[in-house]
């Protein structure tokens, strides 16, 4: 450690430094210019949703890249799912037969090429991209499309709830008009809840604790190919591992049982699944945990027909 | 008589304290003219109404003093917020009272920011002083100005907080105790600084750690020819060393806690403080006088351990009557902090152990990268220097405290939240690196330029450097200054390019300020309305400041309102979802979105 403060710079360092320095701000110079034709205009936006307005489908979906582009929300149709979250470009989006990609490919990290091997199996582009501004609107058909034959959710006043005990004893969880109230006050209702960051259409199910599970079950349902079971605990419940416990939740079919354990500190939808529905079979399903405190789930069951 | 003429030395001297002050003068200016958009953080408003509370304690001691000694009186004003000390709070209220109530020059916010503008405004010139001493007076001015070209370093220039304070106060202590190893008086100086900084923010508890191995090496190799300096140079050590383990020894013996209890004004346990602090003060001027380089090196450190403490007891009250126990709550709450969820490279971090690459690479994508990058090689060629054995005093300093604010939070077990605030300190060092990376690469250009063209001279050479690196810096701050958690760097894609890596979006909940103007226009009269993370004080702070109709009722929940602004988090989007759950849509009204992102999101209650 010498006293002096002041040295002359030595060797070939400077030079590579200075070049370098200003090479990087030359080019952080050009992207802080370049950022702003990025933005979408609004009439991009509004011309978007005169396009959907006029070609989408029932049954069609809006799906975001990148994911987190919710502006659009604001201006795609009223009834046209939009679909944009961590992971979205991934989603099978099973009940949609046709999927319009709205996209914003200009934007910095937009990362197209990952997007595509994400998003394009089993799709197949409808005509050709179309470009708004900074806005791409390209339609395809969903090769993971499957026709929707039921859905818990949907058949939400229809159910049949109740508490059931390790005896079978039961008890009834009435409809009340917005849900099916408990003896021990919890309710299940078709609600939105955050299930690892995803929006999920869903019933909030609260095992009611001990060895008892609360069950729904399902009218006879017409003959599918698969039913499909999605849970998982909602919000950040997901995380807790200090007063809590595990669940487990059971998917049936005319009796017979598909397990699924949803372990407490893990952060993820779970999905189980059992292969032909009998048309008028009897499909439950049923959650118990040792331990009610912070145990609400978001369960989704759906019939699915066969792959067009 | 006439004066003499002055010396180069002494003209030079007077420009850089004139530059000095022109640097402070503008930094000032420059948060005092862009105050008003910068909205009211979350911890902001808490401190607002901390420090009108430490006001009106300052109030009763003008008006009725012996009712204002009454722990009962001190309780009363400084209980609430007592996890952060009260130097900042104490200036913020003053100011709100005397530039406010009393004399209605500024705003409510603005008047309590005051204080803060000036404490952030010091660092210019402080960092101009250290990089001038190493890299001349080019180098130095581009340091300074650096430091504001950082779009999250100047949005938190703006705010009643602590995080840009302490790097202020932590910068000026390790200018005064450079600047007390070579001139008189400063190692005083030292002392009174640092418990300054010890009463900012708790960060100034790990400035002995950066400089008292300076101070034992330098006092070491000072004493080297001096039997005496070296004997008194162990003495004052061995007298420090000595009441650190008779503290040991008592918290072994008696526990933690019946040691802490133990303290009071007759007790043993605060006698071997003052015993260490009588025996340092007189070894010390001793020493003084057998050897005034020895001293020099040990001074500054002698002064820090016997003001620092007393300047933190002295400047809050809270402490007066309580000094242990209290101290000791706020130490543990500082060392039992809770851990926020924070969304980083596409996972949420929740609880340690969180990755030991956090900091740098999110300094990396904060920073802008023109300004990085020369951190960087600036950073590299000290390093070098340190491995060449070539390294100045000054330059070692630079480095270590560049280093150390970012190594501490780096630690897998520190609470990761706020950004990169936290590691604050870090930044005026890293600002002194880049100026000496822009005057090498100047030199380094200009010498390969000049058989090349005729014109080039270091001079210009460094002025287009300086201002393509300052540029792009400049343009994202202005761009973004007023949702300073939101900003990211070129090296990120910008905020959208964070958004696509997985990074948090923002926090502190400020960004409210892009809504309300909508709000404000489009809110039916009376109507309920819900703000996201916003609290009952940042409400009452933009309706106080005209910023919010007053007629709107503020719920707190979505189910309860008909408007809610969501702020864009990943772990709170249970929250959006529930406001799709009790307004029937899934689709927005309005929002801010900042180059596209997410930031606040507007729904309406259908009807």
């Amino acid at each position: 450690m010498s006293d002096g403060a002041a040295h002359t710079p030595e060797g070939r360092w400077p030079l590579v430094e200075g070049a370098l320095v200003l090479a990087v701000a030359l080019w952080a110079l050009g992207f802080q210019l370049w950022l702003p034709s990025t933005h979408v205009a609004e009439a991009d936006y509004q011309a978007v949703a005169q396009v959907l307005a006029k070609e989408a489908r029932p049954g069609d979906v809006v799906l975001l890249h990148p994911w987190w582009t919710e502006r659009a929300r604001i201006y795609v149709p009223e009834g046209l799912p939009v679909v944009g979250h961590l992971h979205s470009d991934g989603e099978d989006l099973t009940p949609h037969p046709r999927i319009w990609v709205l996209s914003e490919p200009h934007l910095p990290r937009a990362d197209e090429g990952g997007f595509d091997k994400k998003f394009l199996p089993s799709r197949t582009k409808v005509g050709e991209a179309r470009d708004f501004g900074n806005l791409r609107l390209t339609l395809f058909t969903n090769g993971r499309f499957r026709p929707l034959i039921f859905s818990a959710k949907a058949l939400l006043p229809q159910l049949s709830v109740y508490l059931e005990g390790p005896d079978g004893a039961r008890q009834s969880c009435p409809w009340t008009g917005n849900g099916h109230r408990c003896p021990n006050g919890k309710v299940v209702a078709a609600e939105w809840h955050d299930v690892h960051f995803e929006p999920r259409p869903c019933l909030r199910f609260d095992p009611p604790g001990g060895p008892t599970k609360l069950v729904v079950e399902l009218p006879p349902v017409p003959a599918a190919e698969e039913v499909v079971l999605h849970t998982g605990y909602t919000w950040e419940r997901a995380s807790w591992v200090q007063g809590v416990t595990g669940s487990e939740v059971g998917l049936e079919v005319n009796g017979k049982v598909a397990p699924l354990s949803v372990p407490a500190g893990v952060e993820a939808r779970w999905t189980v699944q059992q292969q032909g529905v009998p048309d008028g079979a009897t499909v439950r399903a049923w959650v118990q945990a040792p331990n009610p405190n912070a145990r609400e789930l978001c369960l989704e069951v759906y019939g699915y027909g066969r792959a067009p | 008589m006439t004066k003499p003429p002055l010396t180069f030395e002494a003209k030079e001297r007077r420009l850089d304290r004139r530059i000095g002050w022109a640097l402070f003068a503008a930094g000032f200016v420059a948060l005092l003219l862009t105050e008003q958009p910068v909205g009211f953080v979350r911890d902001e408003s808490v401190y607002f109404h901390a420090a009108e509370s430490h006001a009106r304690w300052f109030q009763l001691l003008l008006s009725s003093p012996s009712q204002a000694f009454t722990d009962e009186a001190i309780a009363r004003a400084f209980d609430f917020n007592h996890e952060h000390p009260a130097l900042m709070k104490n200036l913020f209220g003053i100011s709100y009272v005397v530039l406010h109530e009393k004399l209605g020059l500024l705003r409510p916010a603005a008047a309590f920011r005051v204080p803060a503008f000036a404490f952030a405004a010091l660092i210019l010139p402080l960092i101009y002083a250290l990089t001038r001493r190493l890299f001349g007076r080019p180098a130095a001015l581009f340091a300074a100005v650096s430091f504001f070209l950082v779009p999250r370093q100047f949005f938190n220039a703006h705010l009643s907080c602590f995080d840009v304070p302490i790097a202020a106060m932590w910068t000026l202590v390790v200018y005064a105790f450079f600047r007390a190893l070579t001139e008189k008086r400063w190692w005083i100086y030292t002392g009174i600084a640092f418990g300054l900084a010890l009463g900012t923010k708790h960060n100034g508890f790990f400035l002995p750690v950066v400089l008292t191995p300076f101070s034992l090496v330098l006092g070491w190799r000072a004493s080297k020819d001096s039997p005496k300096a070296r004997e008194l140079f162990l003495w004052i050590n061995g007298a420090f060393v000595f009441a650190a383990v008779l503290y040991a020894v008592m918290a072994v013996a008696l526990g933690p806690q019946r040691m802490l209890a133990g303290f009071s004004v007759l007790s043993p346990h605060l006698a071997v403080f003052v015993a260490a602090c009588v025996a340092g003060g007189v070894l010390s001027w001793r020493l003084a006088k057998a050897h005034e380089g020895t001293f020099r090196a040990v001074a500054p450190l002698v002064a820090m351990a016997v003001l620092g403490p007393v300047i933190f007891y002295l400047h809050w009250p809270y402490l007066w009557h309580h000094p242990v126990e209290r101290t000791a709550w706020y130490l543990n709450f500082h060392l039992t902090h809770n851990h926020y969820a924070w969304f980083y490279l596409g996972e949420l971090l929740r609880a340690p152990p969180f990755p030991l690459s956090y900091v740098v690479v999110k300094t990396a994508l904060t920073v802008p990268t023109s300004l990085f990058v020369p951190m960087t090689t600036g950073f590299a060629w000290v390093c070098w220097r340190v491995w060449q054995r070539k390294v100045t005093l000054l330059e070692l300093l630079v480095l270590a405290n560049a280093v150390t604010s970012i190594a501490i939070i780096s630690q897998p077990q520190v609470p990761h939240f706020g950004g990169v605030k936290h590691w604050f300190p870090s930044m005026p060092f890293l600002a002194v690196l880049a100026g000496g990376a822009l005057a090498r690469g100047a030199w380094g250009l200009t010498e390969w330029l000049k058989p090349r063209w005729k014109g080039a001279s270091e001079r210009r050479v460094f002025g287009a450097l300086a201002v393509a690196c300052a540029l792009p810096a400049l343009l994202a701050t202005v761009r973004l200054y007023e949702f300073g958690t939101s900003a990211y760097s070129e090296l990120a894609g910008g905020v959208p390019g964070a958004a696509s890596l997985g990074m948090q979006r923002q926090f502190w909940a400020n960004n409210l300020t892009g809504v309300l103007p909508w709000l404000n226009a489009n809110a039916r009269p009376g109507e309920r309305v819900y703000l996201h993370e916003n609290h009952g004080g940042q409400v009452r702070d933009y309706q106080r400041n005209g910023m919010l109709r007053t007629d709107l009722v503020i719920v707190g929940s979505p189910p309860e309102a008909d408007l809610v602004a969501y702020q864009y988090h990943q772990e709170f989007r249970e929250h959006e979802f529930m406001t799709w759950q009790a307004f029937g849509t899934t689709r927005p009204v309005y929002g801010l979105y900042l180059d596209e992102t997410p930031q606040v999101v507007i729904y309406r209650r259908q009807r």
